[in-house]
């Protein structure tokens, strides 16, 4: 990947996302409305409860959202000068797994038991790439040191039932990187990875993005990963993104009422307390939005205007933006 | 010093005890994989087993019985029975004689037969039958049959019926548009098979097209496929949603490969228990088709066939019908034990540390 490249221009800019699904109570709008741009070599931490619609937005960005029940209203996805919403399924499947990849959450199930590991390794690159068959190994032993698997030459040969969770998590890993992305994407990557297995796999992970200047995308609920791991961290809730900024910002001043009290849930290791704090309410319907503010049912801070329109972004700070009326 | 003598020799070749064998046999289908092993290298090399050409017809060696068996006079009223078998074996004899033979009842005028029948002997170890064929060396051909039947037959309804399930499984995914309704309608033809009365269709088809081979063998292998699509299916749709599967999308995989690369090594071990379980139905439904006529022709030696020529001649000759009898029900019986330890074996819901 050319290094070189430096230019402040967006690697991955998506423009007003939205897909909707359609189910028997109505219209669900799991993403509606979602702006980001993410350069070369950043990382971006996308952090949201549950049903926020994270997965969703990555998805659609690789476009597997399934397409009866759900579809892309509109926006746009522009990776690398291309718009990935605009392209034939067949030219689609040419971008999965060479300019943009997905880790996905579980690595128990998300390798497949009757493939040797070093086929499942190989998989994208068999597909983008046209080498010759005898090298496929070697690129496979390379991929798979890449990630730190110990005794790679004979690990290829291995099924996953012969590995361990973070052995599998980090082969998972290589898959991803195997054909050098842009963009990768890391959905949760390491929920289901004890916490020092966590620690080395995020490691690894910064090391990789180093190594060839990879932008990521974190798709995370723990803050303790979005703290060590990101540059910039998108909050959403009900589909929309409602705080952007750099990490340092939303640690520090955290200006939308969700993405403080996201924090304050988060247990401190110095404060001792009875409870931890929670967002009293439940999330909002996704087919029965409200027409202002989503999160005004829940909000300490809510006004009249909340729950008329729907708040603008306003700037914070550079690049730190907000939609909550109180910045008006 | 303490002395540590190791008897290498014991340990090294001991004589598995009782319980050992046990085990492995509880363990294992050795019972089954024997008959099986046994029946298909017999029928391979047919020629090369068997002791006599199957249909060389000797009447002076006919209806000996198996080697086993002595020979035995014996009288009988011909009124109350005629024997088709041995009339030249029937002679008058006077009512003293009858009464010294054992025959005490006999009245003047009874035609009385005696039948002796031979001892079985080593040159036809399963006897011969009504026409002195040897009864060893058509059980042999007939396994041949039914092995070439069951062979031509399995594999074209296999293929075909795993690419149905495939096809019903995975459509939605190749042609989103009207994939479903591709489904729906190979299901709904698949569950029109189920009820159609295989051995009635079977006959009427061999009435119209006439008695063949290749008519046999279309029917069988129609018996045949659909048992596969149904399983074949259900185990596409879940495969296709796993997150395995998911990966391969997101590598740009494309439907076809994800298809034949991803989740068909994960259907293989549904279909080889089926396929195990179908050729024991196969050749019980060939060997029916064979006793009623409308299968393997004559003079071939089928097993159903063997039975029905023998089944006249139960009374007299068992030993024409028992033996191909036996086959198949060896055969079948085996087939069935193998398939459910393949299938308890290959269910990853069973499959626990060993």
């Amino acid at each position: 990947m050319a290094a070189a490249d430096t230019s402040e221009a967006p690697v991955l800019k998506v423009e007003n996302l939205r897909t909707y699904f359609r189910t028997r109570w109505g219209e669900v709008k799991a993403v509606d409305g979602v702006n980001f741009e993410l350069r070369k070599g950043e990382t971006l931490g996308i952090v949201g409860e549950s049903g926020s619609g994270k997965s969703v937005t990555m998805l659609s960005m690789m476009r597997l959202i399934p397409m009866p029940p759900g579809r892309i209203v509109e926006g746009s996805i522009t990776l690398d000068g291309e718009d990935l919403l605009q392209l034939s399924e067949s030219e689609m499947s040419k971008v999965r797994g060479s300019k943009i990849a997905l880790i996905i959450q579980d690595p128990m199930t998300s390798l497949n038991p009757v493939l040797s590991i070093g086929n499942q390794v190989t998989e994208a690159i068999r597909i983008h790439q046209d080498i010759p068959k005898r090298s496929v190994m070697e690129k496979a032993l390379e991929v798979l040191r890449k990630v730190n698997i110990p005794a790679a030459e004979s690990r290829v040969r291995d099924y996953p039932h012969q590995m361990s969770g973070g052995m599998r998590q980090r082969v998972v890993g290589a898959i991803g990187i195997s054909c050098q992305p842009l963009v990768l994407i890391a959905d949760e990557p390491t929920t289901s990875l004890d916490v020092t297995i966590q620690a080395q796999y995020l490691k690894l992970l910064k090391d990789l993005q180093q190594e060839s200047d990879l932008s990521l995308i974190f798709i995370t609920h723990d803050f303790g990963i979005v703290a060590k791991m990101c540059d910039r961290v998108a909050v959403m809730y009900a589909g929309r993104i409602v705080e952007m900024g750099s990490v340092r910002d939303i640690f520090n001043t955290p200006s939308h009422p969700y993405t403080e009290a996201l924090l304050a849930s988060v247990p401190k290791m110095e404060e001792d307390v009875d409870r931890l704090f929670a967002i009293d309410g439940q999330p909002p319907l996704l087919h029965d939005l409200p027409v202002g503010c989503a999160f005004a049912d829940r909000c300490q801070y809510v006004m009249d205007r909340c729950r008329e329109e729907y708040p603008p972004e306003f700037p914070v700070a550079e690049g730190h933006y907000s939609a909550c009326w109180r910045l008006a | 010093m303490a002395e540590v003598t190791t008897d290498l020799r014991r340990s090294r070749f001991a004589v598995p005890s009782w319980g050992q064998i046990g085990y492995v046999i509880r363990r294992w289908p050795v019972g089954p994989i024997a008959i099986l092993a046994i029946l298909v290298i017999v029928g391979a090399f047919a020629p090369v087993f068997a002791p006599y050409d199957p249909l060389l017809i000797e009447l002076e060696a006919r209806n000996t019985p198996p080697f086993w068996v002595e020979a035995q006079t014996e009288l009988r009223l011909v009124s109350q029975r005629v024997d088709k078998l041995a009339a030249e074996d029937r002679h008058k004899i006077s009512l003293r004689d009858a009464r010294k033979k054992g025959f005490t009842e006999a009245e003047v005028g009874q035609t009385i037969e005696i039948i002796t029948q031979p001892a079985g002997s080593f040159a036809h170890l399963f006897g011969t039958d009504q026409t002195g064929r040897d009864i060893l060396s058509r059980w042999i051909f007939g396994a041949r049959v039914s092995l070439q039947v069951t062979a031509v037959s399995l594999t074209s309804g296999l293929v075909i019926g795993v690419a149905m399930g495939l096809i019903a499984g995975y459509a939605d995914q190749i042609f989103p548009r009207w994939g479903r309704h591709l489904d729906e309608a190979i299901m709904r033809v698949v569950e029109i098979t189920f009820a159609v009365p295989t051995i009635l269709v079977a006959l009427v088809i061999v009435i119209v097209f006439g008695k063949s081979f290749i008519v046999l063998l279309g029917l069988l292998a129609f018996v045949a496929w659909n048992a596969f699509p149904r399983n074949v299916r259900a185990e596409v749709l879940s495969l296709k949603t796993s997150d395995y599967v998911a990966l391969a999308k997101i590598s740009g995989a494309s439907s076809f490969r994800i298809l034949f690369v991803h989740i068909f090594p994960g259907v293989i071990n549904t279909v080889l228990v089926i396929a195990t379980l179908r050729v024991g139905q196969l050749i019980l439904i060939e060997a029916i088709l064979s006793f009623l006529g409308a299968g393997v022709q004559p003079p071939k030696p089928a097993w159903g066939a063997m039975v029905a020529d023998g089944r006249e001649y139960l009374g007299d000759a068992w030993w024409i019908a028992f033996f191909p009898g036996m086959g198949i029900f060896l055969v079948v019986v085996s087939l069935n034990f193998l398939g459910d330890w393949m299938r308890d074996r290959f269910d990853p819901r069973l499959r626990q540390l060993d």
